[in-house]
């Protein structure tokens, strides 16, 4: 009955309901939209850092990422990678293999690291073609080198010019080659620029006498996973003598810390809009509760108990604050799908860019940020709701009828 | 019309619990907002500064080849015209002027790559703060000159410690290889690892020897009187001297400027999502308030007041709130942060992480001018837009029915 009661409550004073919701609504929503914008402001500084180069996670041999040189490096039969990349979250694998040598051209010579990739591949992690200043990317079946413009610059050197690579192959092996260079690239990071030097991965394992040899096996992850629990599943598949398993976190720690500082930071906003949409919702019930007065001392008067109409309250405001709740998640759902990723304005879009950033921040799209918020927003209103009951509890229905 | 708004203001202090509700949440929002946003610009500009301090300096110059290779023999591109320009220039607080070798490190116990700062370290401590993030030992002493201060992560690679030996070898200009003696004097640790693994102070004087000249200069470090003029100093000495490489902080470490464009366009959406459910708690309430006050203006509009002057007076309300509410909000934000900008936040709970950034564990609030004027500007408009709805739902009020109304 007093859940009828409640019901009809709502719908006897339209306006007034809506107000109440729209409180609600607005909280909910505006709580969602700022979350979603800080989580994805941090997933695009990792992906910006880590996921244009050096991927989320990365499979070595063991003491590899301590002694980066070609003899730590392993084999990986096809069962394996098919195995690592059915682990849920994981998107794709590439295959890398790394090594320093010498490169020179007539009397110059510089100290490179020669990179075997899988071209098509690569294009997973990083738009290459944006990336390409000159020339031409390496495909499939290229024997010719892509290098950095840091080194392009070094040598002076134009398209078609070869390079003499001298470096250090698989066990103790002599690694010598000559190469055409058919693209140069600008990495967008002036250390990368500088010793960078890509070729096919069959062709450097070639170069380096190092047949189906790799030295990195980089995991990408698919969209809104967590590396960390992929890295789990990867160690508990893998042999852990004979492998390292590294997430970003390990690789560039400095990224890490600087995302801790800002998230600390970051609750402290979200705290305060709870704060901001608290007086919100508070200052309508308040003016909600003044408004019915009348009508609770009404009530009162002709033989209601003051239990039974905080009940029905109490079952107004659970009404209420579910349907807000409600809308505030749906009508975040839209802006978070359409209006991702928001742009910066042009000037600063410009410097980022120049830097190597995209100048975005994305929604972070999950489903626990609505739902934890709503939930939050809920429990917010329910404790709001305290006011009108305690003023129920003090009424006195001779004045309360008095206008 | 003067009458309606003193009806207005009276009209705000008439239900008092409504208005000190709305009050001291718009003061509150302003306040807490503001106060959040001067802390978070505070930790990035100390990480900043920090990294300035002892790596970056505003500018950096160099031979526009120089850092393809650290080759020894890319030195600054008219050097004595370069100084004169520095000295002259008012935007110029001060500068250092250093050789750079790149070479390999070594002792007993193993060997790395390092790169070699000479200068002369009584102008350098104007420039890096190296000298006061000593862990071991001092910064260069009286005595011998052939004093090295190296950087932690180094002196545990190589196993160094104070009074030890060090050798470094790398390539001179004629292309032979050349090997130095140093003595550790200093071990620092300046909160990056990378750089402390990879960076080590001689003196320049000694240096000079050695070559047997003093115009070996690789690298010009420098600072401006205020790191927002930093830009423009750049662009002042690349049109004087195009020759050569010359650099901002964000240049030479894009992922710092880039946290930094970041969150300071974030901290405009926080503002701004915080504005909006200021604005919305306002609105709301105040909407509300109509309700309760149906009767009211039903009287006041069957005994003869206008449309028009309802709407103005019910707009002058809201107007009033925040006519009240944003001065003491700003102002009560002003003094928060300029009292923590003196004192500082003791922040010893969380320094280990803090440390890490090489910062120290006070934190000094602040926050520019720009920001306060912006944001009061942001808020007085949407009050003022919110100030409309509560209005226009008033004129929707038939008075016949609302006099009826309970």
């Amino acid at each position: 009955m007093l859940v009828k009661l409640a019901w009809r409550n709502i719908w006897r004073n339209k306006k007034r309901s809506l107000i109440t919701i729209s409180a609600i609504f607005i909280a909910v929503f505006l709580c969602i939209i700022l979350r979603a914008l800080q989580l994805g402001m941090y997933d695009n500084m990792i992906n910006n850092v880590v996921g244009s180069y050096s991927g989320y996670i990365q499979i070595h041999s063991k003491g590899f990422w301590d002694e980066q040189i070609v003899d730590n490096s392993f084999s990986l039969n096809e069962d394996f990678l098919n195995e690592i990349e059915s682990i849920d979250g994981v998107s794709n694998t590439l295959k890398r293999i790394q090594s320093g040598s010498l490169a020179s051209l007539s009397d110059l010579s510089k100290f490179v690291f020669v990179t075997g990739i899988e071209p098509s591949k690569e294009s997973s992690l990083t738009n290459w073609e944006k990336r390409l200043i000159d020339g031409q990317l390496l495909t499939g079946k290229s024997k010719s080198l892509n290098i950095g413009k840091g080194v392009a610059k070094y040598f002076d050197l134009k398209i078609g010019d070869t390079l003499v690579l001298l470096g250090q192959g698989y066990h103790g092996m002599q690694a010598v080659g000559a190469y055409p260079v058919s693209g140069i690239l600008d990495l967008k990071n002036p250390t990368l620029n500088k010793i960078t030097v890509f070729m096919t991965l069959s062709n450097a394992q070639d170069f380096l006498s190092a047949k189906n040899m790799i030295t990195h096996l980089i995991l990408n992850k698919q969209e809104n996973k967590d590396e960390d629990a992929i890295a789990l599943n990867v160690k508990n598949l893998l042999n852990n003598e004979a492998y390292e398993v590294m997430t970003w976190r390990e690789m560039i720690p400095e990224l890490e810390q600087t995302i801790k500082a800002d998230s600390a930071g970051g609750l402290v906003m979200v705290f305060i809009l709870y704060m901001i949409v608290a007086f919100g919702i508070f200052g309508t019930v308040l003016m909600m509760t003044q408004e019915r007065k009348y009508e609770f001392g009404v009530l009162i008067s002709i033989g209601m108990k003051k239990i039974r109409l905080i009940k029905t309250m109490i079952y107004e405001t659970i009404l209420l604050a579910s349907v807000g709740v409600f809308l505030g998640i749906a009508l975040s759902r839209p802006i978070i799908i359409f209006l991702s990723p928001i742009k910066f304005p042009e000037e600063q879009a410009q410097m980022m860019e120049n830097m190597g950033f995209e100048a975005v921040i994305p929604f972070m799209n999950t489903y626990d940020i609505p739902l934890t918020h709503g939930f939050i927003i809920f429990f917010i209103s329910l404790i709001v709701c305290l006011y009108p009951l305690s003023v129920i509890l003090k009424l006195d229905p001779i004045k309360a009828m008095k206008i | 019309m003067r009458q309606i708004i003193k009806i207005a203001w009276r009209n705000v202090w008439r239900n008092k619990l409504r208005s000190f509700i709305v009050i001291t949440s718009m003061v509150l929002g302003l306040w807490s907002g503001l106060f959040s946003a001067s802390m978070m610009s505070a930790l990035n500009n100390q990480r900043i500064n920090s990294a300035i301090k002892s790596q970056l300096s505003h500018l950096q110059i160099h031979h526009p080849s120089f850092q393809d290779n650290f080759d020894i023999k890319y030195q600054i591109n008219g050097l004595n015209k370069v100084l004169k320009a520095l000295d002259e220039n008012k935007k110029v607080n001060s500068y250092s002027s250093r050789i750079v070798l790149s070479g390999m490190a070594s002792t007993a116990r193993g060997a790395t790559g390092v790169k070699l700062i000479g200068a002369d370290h009584t102008n350098e401590i104007n420039i890096t703060d190296i000298h006061s993030h000593i862990v071991k030992g001092t910064y260069f002493s009286g005595g011998t000159s052939r004093q090295a201060v190296i950087g932690q992560e180094l002196a545990e690679k190589l196993k160094l410690d104070i009074k030890k030996s060090i050798y470094l070898t790398f390539v001179n200009e004629d292309g032979s290889q050349e090997r130095l003696k140093l003595k550790v004097v200093g071990i620092f640790k300046s909160g990056n690892s990378i750089f402390d693994g990879s960076h080590m102070f001689a003196q320049k004087d000694y240096l000079d020897k050695i070559f047997g000249k003093e115009d070996i200069i690789h690298e010009i470090a420098l600072v401006s009187n205020d790191i927002n003029q930093a830009k423009e100093l750049k662009d002042e000495l690349l049109k004087a001297f195009p020759d050569n490489e010359i650099e901002l902080w964000s240049e030479i470490s894009p992922e710092l400027g880039y946290a930094n464009e970041m969150l300071s366009f974030f901290l405009y959406i926080f503002m701004t999502i915080i504005l909006i459910a200021l604005s919305f708690g306002i609105i709301n309430t105040m909407l509300m308030a109509i309700l309760e006050r149906k009767r009211e203006l039903g009287v006041l509009m069957s005994v003869g007041l206008n449309k028009s002057k309802i709407f103005l007076m019910i707009a002058m309300e809201t107007l009033f709130i925040s006519i009240v509410s944003v001065p003491l909000g700003v102002f009560l934000s002003y003094v928060t942060i300029s009292y923590f900008g003196d004192v500082g936040i003791d922040l010893s709970m969380v320094e280990e992480g803090l440390e890490q950034f090489g910062m120290g564990t006070r934190l000094y609030t602040e926050l520019y001018l720009d920001y306060y004027i912006n944001i009061t500007l942001l808020t007085f408009l949407l009050t003022f837009i919110s100030s409309l709805f509560p209005a226009r739902r008033a004129l929707k009020l038939e008075p016949a029915v609302a006099v009826r109304s309970i």
